[in-house]
């Protein structure tokens, strides 16, 4: 109870505040920057699942364990319609 | 009148608004529902998809949204009074501003986070999706010479700004490296910034650096190329987190100041229906856009918003919350702008560098507190500069992508960045050259509330295909629609007539000509897109008494 009442305290409220006022878009950017250098590396390692015709080689195999938690969301990523709207966003 | 009173009206329609009006809508017509997955955790990917506290949104939505607009625009309308402009704040962001931004948070969230593009295309037509496109680069021109406009004449006009803002640049390349490259931790590196910019706007009113209007006006233009080529981490990224402490420095020292100055208004309540710029109904609602309502709101809230909201409870708070903080800065912009003045007189004289205004207006505020006169107007300049910099860095982004995109299949050198920059720049070059400011500004505004507008009827058009209250999104469109269509029409019929009466000389005849083809342009594109959402009002309302008559 304690914990809870520290986590939506006023502090906790302005700390947040000011990490999204100042933070959290610049954090945001960074994710996604690190995120589609991991995505465009399971298209060329793992292209072949959406129909694009790469061959499976032994580094891919050996990537298989540590890519599978992504496979999901890479996948909805790809496959996803966007419009200009997204790309100026992501610019 | 005491200017405390206009904070009363602040109080006030911040209270009704967003705990009456805006609790209700919430409730009874979206039926928010803390229960329902919100796109954020049904599709999380991480990056776009990722839910967020409502805290840290409030604070990201805010700074998305508040730019330099929602100051000069009051600035610019204290020409009709600072009566009308309050009213219109008032009634506008009571009636329309948050609805809107809430609204476009709402849909999209309900449209699996999809984007306004997306959602037009699949509620009024396939086409409307190419013709927002086409919108979309008119609206960034223009958003580009307006603010160029006023950073170039801000710095032209002062010159112990030039100095600090190199400052600013040179720390957003040092920040970008000692976080990104050198590692270094953050709370230094801010440590750091700020000393350096503060230092540096200090410095300022010793090193004094005067140039023409062109020469500044290229090295603006050289500001918007970089901030466009270089990655974001490198520039935008670092420029926008280190400056951003010099603005709410302003903000807060101003909002300190006007409470204990508490001065009375010297500026007319009240000066007349018509004034130069035009008349009342419609320029005076396309002058004022952000602080009350601006299209520009419905981009962040359906493309960044939507996705990170963890709970559809969170939605009012972070977008329209968000919208009340900027009816904020646009209420203190209008006091410390209406108190600065002996009279209406030497207010239309400064009005030529709305930098200048809010300058003087911020800079007396933030001197009651007890700092040197000299320091605190180049705190608040710095300050307004800042802000329209971080729009005139994003636009030339948006335009490279959007050149490509409307030109790059045909041309192929489109594709090019530097190329699709420099197209952009040179648009924005000419338009700032030849163009008359005022005309821009208000053309801007037009555009911006024509966005609101659409943005507002797909909320209707999604409002009624689902049966709800659409009545509540469609009266504040279609006063937008209206307001913005006539707005742009007398704009561009003025800017014809002066053509054709002689008036405009030279150059400024192109800018006169760019100005009425892109106030065409518009009217064309917002009449296209309300017949296409009349056939879909027409089918979901056929639809629904299809479904009553079954029932």
């Amino acid at each position: 109870m304690a914990e809870q009442r520290t986590e939506n305290g006023l502090l906790q409220k302005i700390k947040k505040f000011l990490y999204g006022f100042f933070a959290h878009g610049m954090v945001e950017e960074t994710t996604r920057s690190r995120l589609y250098m991991e995505y465009y590396l399971i298209l060329i390692t793992y292209g072949n699942i959406i129909g694009i015709p790469f061959a499976t080689n032994y580094y891919s195999l050996r990537l298989l364990p540590y890519h599978i938690p992504l496979f999901k969301p890479w996948k909805r990523w790809i496959l996803r319609e966007k419009d200009i709207f997204e790309m100026i966003r992501e610019c | 009148m005491n200017s405390l009173y206009i904070l009363v009206v602040w109080a006030i329609v911040w209270i009704f608004g967003y705990y009456v009006y805006a609790r209700w809508v919430d409730r009874k017509v979206y039926k928010a529902d803390p229960k329902r997955t919100t796109p954020a955790k049904m599709y999380m990917d991480g990056v776009d998809f990722m839910p967020a506290p409502k805290t840290v949104l409030f604070g990201f939505q805010l700074n998305s949204i508040a730019g330099a607009a929602p100051i000069i625009g009051p600035i610019v309308a204290l020409q009709w009074g600072w009566l009308p402009a309050l009213l219109w704040l008032a009634f506008g962001v009571f009636f329309i501003g948050w609805l809107h931004d809430y609204s476009s948070a709402m849909v999209s969230m309900r449209n699996d986070g999809d984007t306004f593009g997306a959602i037009s295309y699949k509620l009024i037509s396939p086409r409307a999706r190419g013709i927002l496109l086409t919108f979309i680069y008119f609206y960034l021109l223009l958003i580009a010479a307006a603010f160029g406009h006023v950073i170039t004449k801000g710095l032209v006009g002062n010159p112990s700004l030039p100095f600090p803002m190199l400052v600013v640049v040179g720390v957003a390349l040092l920040v970008g490296q000692l976080i990104y490259k050198t590692k270094v931790d953050i709370l230094w590196t801010t440590i750091i910034a700020i000393i350096l910019i503060f230092a540096g706007i200090w410095a300022g009113n010793y090193i004094h650096i005067k140039t023409s209007y062109t020469v500044m006006l290229i090295a603006v233009l050289i500001f918007g190329y970089v901030s466009a080529i270089l990655p974001v981490w490198r520039f935008i990224q670092p420029y926008n987190y280190s400056s951003v402490y010099v603005v709410y420095f302003g903000i807060i020292a101003g909002v300190i100041g006007i409470i204990i100055g508490h001065k009375p208004l010297t500026l007319p309540a009240f000066t007349g229906w018509s004034i130069k710029i035009g008349p009342l109904w419609p320029m005076l609602f396309v002058t004022i856009a952000c602080g009350c309502i601006s299209g520009w709101h419905s981009l962040v809230s359906s493309t960044a918003t939507s996705r990170q909201l963890a709970n559809e409870l969170d939605a009012r708070p972070v977008a329209g919350g968000a919208m009340f903080a900027e009816f904020t800065i646009a209420t203190i912009a209008l006091i410390v702008c209406a108190v600065s003045f002996s009279g209406k007189a030497e207010y239309l004289q400064a009005l030529k560098n709305p930098v200048g205004i809010f300058t003087l207006g911020l800079g007396n505020a933030i001197t009651t507190l007890g700092f040197p006169a000299s320091f605190a107007k180049s705190v608040s300049g710095a300050m307004i500069l800042i802000l329209a910099l971080t729009i005139v860095n994003l636009v030339f982004r948006f335009m490279k992508v959007a050149t490509v995109e409307l030109l790059g299949d045909k041309i192929g050198i489109a594709k090019n960045a530097h190329v699709a920059t420099i197209v952009a720049l040179i648009f924005a070059f000419v338009l700032v050259k030849t163009g008359t400011w005022l005309y821009i500004w208000v053309l801007f505004g037009g555009a911006n509330q024509l966005m609101a507008g659409l943005a507002l009827l797909l909320v209707t058009l999604w409002l009624l295909s689902k049966g709800k209250n659409y009545k509540i999104a469609m009266i504040p469109m279609f006063f937008m629609y209206a307001t913005t269509i006539a707005a742009l029409i007398y704009i561009s019929q003025k800017l014809l007539r002066l053509l054709f009466t002689g008036k405009v000389t030279g150059t400024k005849i192109i800018g006169n000509i760019i100005g009425w083809g892109a106030g065409i342009l518009l009217v064309i594109i917002a009449l296209i897109l309300a017949y296409d959402g009349y056939i879909a009002f027409k089918k979901y309302k056929a639809m629904k008494a299809e479904e009553v008559s079954e029932e």
